[in-house]
């Protein structure tokens, strides 16, 4: 079995994708890696700082997603996520390690390199669908999702740092994901009826 | 831990921000019911949403044949920066190593890690070599070595050696050095071409401070493509993928 290196897949390509990403087969290394690495990479840049970090970042993460491999389910979720997960976790694990040290800079969003021109469709779509959930929160559940997210701080540092009670910061992060999430599905639904509607 | 307590932690855990032990915890959970399971995918599902939002930045040229080359490759040391991950000790001279354990299949446990330890000079591995191949040679079956490396918030390392055959001479050699952060027991568990998964016994203290594992089986390991010690929560803990040895 091939992967197209764009586009959706169903769950039963990626169960297969990652069968055979466990046989250490290129092909479904390569295209695990266009479809994902980019993400990845960005993912490093943003919370570790350094070109150099992400790079490191992003071969760990690919090796711990071949370790684990076996052991994905795509009946719990998509591979998407689940590679995010890893990546996310694993700079998260080097932030707060790092902190005692003195941690790196954070790359402003206004400094990330400009993506390739040649940036796939499927990519800038998935993008603007984010940044449109994202923006359908309050300044408030931002702020506390930027805290976790890019600083990996946790619910009771939070709620140290900004003298807010430790549930009432628990109590915003979670509102924050759940509409996170809602607002994906609505778009998932609506972008499900636009397909049906073209192929009728 | 109770459904109340796990949902307590599901965001935090999205998040990556619990502590290992709870996490560990969380996971175990997770397992077994459906419902919290279906939070947690859901709350990781709005986290990748972040990422994903980010605009994305080029990775350097070069970086996916790196990636390509080091999972083709049998997972070797990282390319360019750092590595620290080793452990103090360094992944050991994987000759010397392989030999000890093809003299433990033998039943000289003592004599072997005795040997193992005043063999690493270049001639007493030759040596050991010769008798190697023609140990091997009457086990009638072909050897197979991997070098463990750590998932990455392990510092551990390891080597493991598998004879294939046919027949009931399989056997399997595990060893690795006691990882931290500890969260044994710790199993064995093989992958094959056909993506069968065979699970051995667990590792034991050799009395180095290192923990190993060896036993004969009737599975033919001559179709193995990686091994991984997994912990208490079947996290893998060390992974490596199965390569021919040879002599040299």
């Amino acid at each position: 079995m091939t992967f197209d290196r764009e586009g959706p897949l169903s769950s039963e390509s990626e169960q297969e994708l990652m069968r055979q990403l466990v046989a250490g087969e290129e092909d479904a290394i390569r295209a695990l890696y266009t479809r994902f690495g980019r993400s990845v990479y960005t993912v490093g840049l943003r919370l570790l700082g350094s070109a150099e970090s992400a790079e490191e970042l992003t071969q760990d993460v690919f090796l711990a997603a071949w370790r684990k491999a076996a052991r994905f389910d795509a009946e719990r979720g998509r591979l998407s996520t689940w590679l995010m997960a890893i990546a996310h976790n694993m700079a998260v694990d080097r932030l707060r390690h790092e902190r005692g040290a003195g941690r790196p800079p954070l790359v402003l969003v206004d400094e990330l390199p400009e993506p390739d021109p040649t940036d796939e469709e499927d990519a800038l779509v998935q993008r603007d669908r984010a940044r449109r959930a994202l923006a359908g929160l309050s300044p408030a559940e931002r702020q506390l999702l930027s805290q976790a997210y890019f600083y990996g701080w946790t619910a009771r540092e939070i709620a140290e740092a900004d003298g807010i009670p430790l549930g009432t910061v628990k109590t915003r992060l979670r509102t924050a994901l759940i509409k996170l999430r809602r607002a994906e599905a609505d778009h998932e639904k609506a972008a499900a009826r636009l397909a049906k509607g073209s192929l009728e | 831990m109770t459904c109340v307590d796990v949902r307590d932690r599901l965001t935090d855990h999205a998040l990556g921000l619990l502590p290992v032990d709870e996490s560990t915890d969380v996971e175990r959970h997770l397992d077994w019911c459906a419902g919290c399971r279906k939070e947690a995918s859901e709350l990781q599902e709005a986290v990748a949403t972040v990422g994903f939002s980010l605009p994305e930045a080029a990775p350097p040229r070069g970086l996916e044949e790196r990636i390509v080359g080091r999972l083709v490759d049998g997972s070797g040391p990282r390319s360019g920066g750092r590595d620290h991950r080793l452990g103090r000790r360094g992944i050991r001279s994987l000759v010397a190593a392989t030999l000890a354990a093809i003299l433990v299949a033998m039943g000289a446990v003592g004599w072997a890690f005795a040997e193992r330890h005043t063999a690493q000079t270049t001639e007493g591995n030759l040596q050991i070599a010769r008798r190697l191949y023609k140990l091997i040679a009457g086990l009638g079956g072909q050897p197979y070595r991997v070098q463990l490396l750590p998932a990455a918030r392990f510092h551990t390392s390891g080597f493991a050696v598998l004879v294939g055959s046919r027949g009931t001479n399989n056997f399997i050699y595990v060893e690795v050095l006691a990882p931290t952060p500890a969260t044994g027991p710790y199993t064995v568990q093989v992958v094959d071409r056909a993506g069968g998964v065979q699970s051995f016994g667990q590792l034991a203290p050799n009395g180095n401070g290192d923990l190993f594992y060896g036993n004969f089986t009737s599975q033919d390991l001559s179709k193995a493509i990686t091994v991984s010690i997994l912990d208490r929560a079947s996290d893998v803990v060390l992974s490596g993928k199965v390569a021919l040895y040879s002599a040299g």
